[in-house]
């Protein structure tokens, strides 16, 4: 019996998919397991942090999955094709929503924005970093923020944002250096306070 | 790349750069300074990602589960697969089930329509003769029938009794050319009684009731019987046989072959020639034969043209005789001479009013049109 059972560790995702679509539930359970954390946790940096919708979310992206597996095309890379869907997702849900919410990225109304110059009796930390880099991110055009946090924060790979987001690879580099670039230069304060 | 380029900065002090690192680095910094910022950016940049993670509760794991479990329900997606199966994805357009369906089935119904198929054609039977209908005047001139055939309109062929008659040998001629223009389509007159002296020399009636009575026994001129004759020839099929002598109707018609030439000279009698056929004819010898007119036409034509030559034949003896005479007894007249001004004298005074039997008369031609051989 051993010697029959699947190894579903060393399929790659196109032969999991193709699997479940010819019935394999199993395959379908080693999906889950290998893109839940990475689905979640998209969701809750693109949906303003909101950890209850992320999860939601979550579950309608692989609800959708498991009721129409032979909408994914088996000649596509599996996991580019997941994240545009749930990049899809996401820009569905701004558009319902056409304001964003407010989770601490924009600033609150009635409140000024903080002055760019750092006062030098404030110790700025590792955990104001975190906030500041969000802010910045906030202040990015949306097509470089989109492009610096699927290379960072998913971890995707040029070609892989390229495929997601339908554009030229050419035109995800430039986008990226300009973000790098930007975003660098406005955080440079907290490296010499964090040195 | 500058994916190696992050690598390269996060792994890598600037000065343990080679060359081509430097030029890939390029992209991003350009010189130590920048370089260092870059590395402290992204390094700090990773770690704070780290910290802003979050992990999915145990709650998502279970409800995407219970889905997965959940049996499909075949009718709410089964458009879906038609769909799907009709166009699929990974196939390209020239391979999707649906194209090559909708071109088979072009190509199939443009072979249908383009095919003649020759069923369509009406291959129906051409009626090669021409039947005319009878003009006002001959109409009319049947007004002129006997008290018995007037009686009966709706019997298809008269009965005229030779001794109940008092038709001259003109009328005769009239009575045969309403035969010959009746063109019967139905069955005889069962209730005609046959001719017991004539059983032995009667041919045997075919079953159509059609008569084929022998009518090299009539008198008839050269050229009548040649009418005669290519009217058999072209009748054979066309129910019954040969076209019978006009005249040589029935038992108690009173025509005769001797009638047909209606071109006889003056003073002809056809009493004799009506005696002679009525004892040779037989016993069906009630109807006109053939429903081809063309020859009956033929003769009828010729046969007025005759009658023409001999009324001006006749007017000229008149004449001639007015000349040597003034007064031209009319028993000098000929029997043609008298029925021509019969027949002017009817015309004047009759053009419209149509009697009942004519009214039937036309609606037999109708019949005799569109009516079937039996």
């Amino acid at each position: 019996m051993g010697l029959f059972k699947k190894d579903y560790t060393k399929y790659t995702d196109e032969d999991l998919m193709r699997l479940y679509t010819e019935g394999d539930t199993v395959a379908f359970e080693h999906i889950y397991a290998r893109y839940e954390s990475f689905m979640v946790n998209f969701f809750y940096r693109k949906l303003w942090n909101d950890r209850i919708k992320a999860e939601d979310f979550a579950h309608d992206l692989f609800t959708k999955i498991i009721d129409k597996p032979e909408s994914f095309d088996l000649t596509r890379n599996f996991k580019t094709w997941l994240f545009s869907v749930a990049n899809n997702m996401c820009k569905n849900e701004y558009k319902r929503q056409e304001v964003r919410k407010n989770t601490g990225y924009d600033v609150p109304e009635g409140v000024e924005a903080k002055d760019e110059v750092i006062l030098p009796d404030m110790a700025v930390d590792k955990a104001n970093f975190a906030e500041e880099l969000k802010k910045e991110l906030e202040k990015l055009n949306e097509k470089h923020r989109e492009v610096f946090m699927l290379r960072h924060f998913e971890g995707l790979s040029l070609n892989e944002i390229a495929e997601t987001l339908e554009i030229n690879a050419g035109t995800v580099k430039s986008r990226l250096h300009h973000a790098t670039k930007t975003l660098a230069e406005n955080l440079a304060v907290f490296r010499k306070t964090m040195i | 790349m500058i994916k190696e380029a992050e690598n390269i900065i996060l792994n890598k002090e600037y000065f343990e750069l080679s060359e081509e690192e430097l030029a890939t680095v390029s992209e991003l910094v350009q010189n130590a300074e920048e370089y260092e910022e870059m590395k402290w950016f992204l390094a700090s940049t990773q770690q704070a990602l780290v910290s802003d993670k979050i992990e999915a509760s145990p709650d998502l794991k279970r409800r995407v589960m219970e889905h997965l479990e959940q049996p499909k329900e075949d009718r709410k997606f089964w458009l879906n697969g038609v769909v799907v199966f009709l166009f699929p994805e990974d196939k390209k357009f020239y391979q999707k089930p649906a194209f090559q369906m909708s071109l088979a089935a072009l190509l199939i119904i443009g072979f249908l329509m383009v095919y003649d198929r020759p069923f369509q054609e009406n291959d129906m039977a051409i009626n090669d003769s021409e039947q005319i209908l009878p003009t006002i005047e001959e109409l009319d001139e049947k007004e002129e029938i006997s008290s018995g055939e007037a009686e009966a309109p709706e019997n298809e062929f008269t009965t005229i009794t030779i001794e109940d008659s008092k038709l001259t040998g003109e009328d005769i001629k009239e009575l045969d050319k309403e035969v010959l223009l009746e063109q019967p389509v139905f069955a005889m007159d069962v209730d005609a009684e046959p001719m017991d002296d004539l059983a032995d020399e009667v041919e045997e009636l075919p079953q159509d009731g059609f008569y084929q009575g022998p009518i090299e026994e009539a008198e008839v001129s050269n050229d009548d019987q040649t009418v005669l004759d290519n009217s058999r020839t072209n009748n054979k099929n066309e129910g019954g046989g040969a076209v019978t002598a006009p005249g040589v109707i029935s038992n108690n018609n009173a025509t005769t072959g001797g009638s047909v030439g209606g071109n006889q000279p003056s003073g002809y009698t056809e009493t004799t020639a009506l005696k002679d056929n009525r004892d040779k004819s037989s016993e069906g010898n009630k109807k006109v034969k053939s429903k081809s007119s063309t020859d009956t036409d033929r003769f009828l034509a010729k046969r007025n043209e005759t009658r023409t030559v001999a009324t001006q034949d006749a007017n000229n003896a008149d004449l001639d005789a007015v000349i040597a005479n003034e007064d031209v007894p009319e028993a000098g007249l000929s029997v043609q001479d008298s029925e021509e001004k019969k027949g002017e004298l009817k015309e004047q005074q009759q053009e419209k009013i149509r009697p009942y039997e004519l009214h039937v008369n036309e609606t037999k031609e109708l019949k005799s049109l569109f009516g079937t051989y039996k």
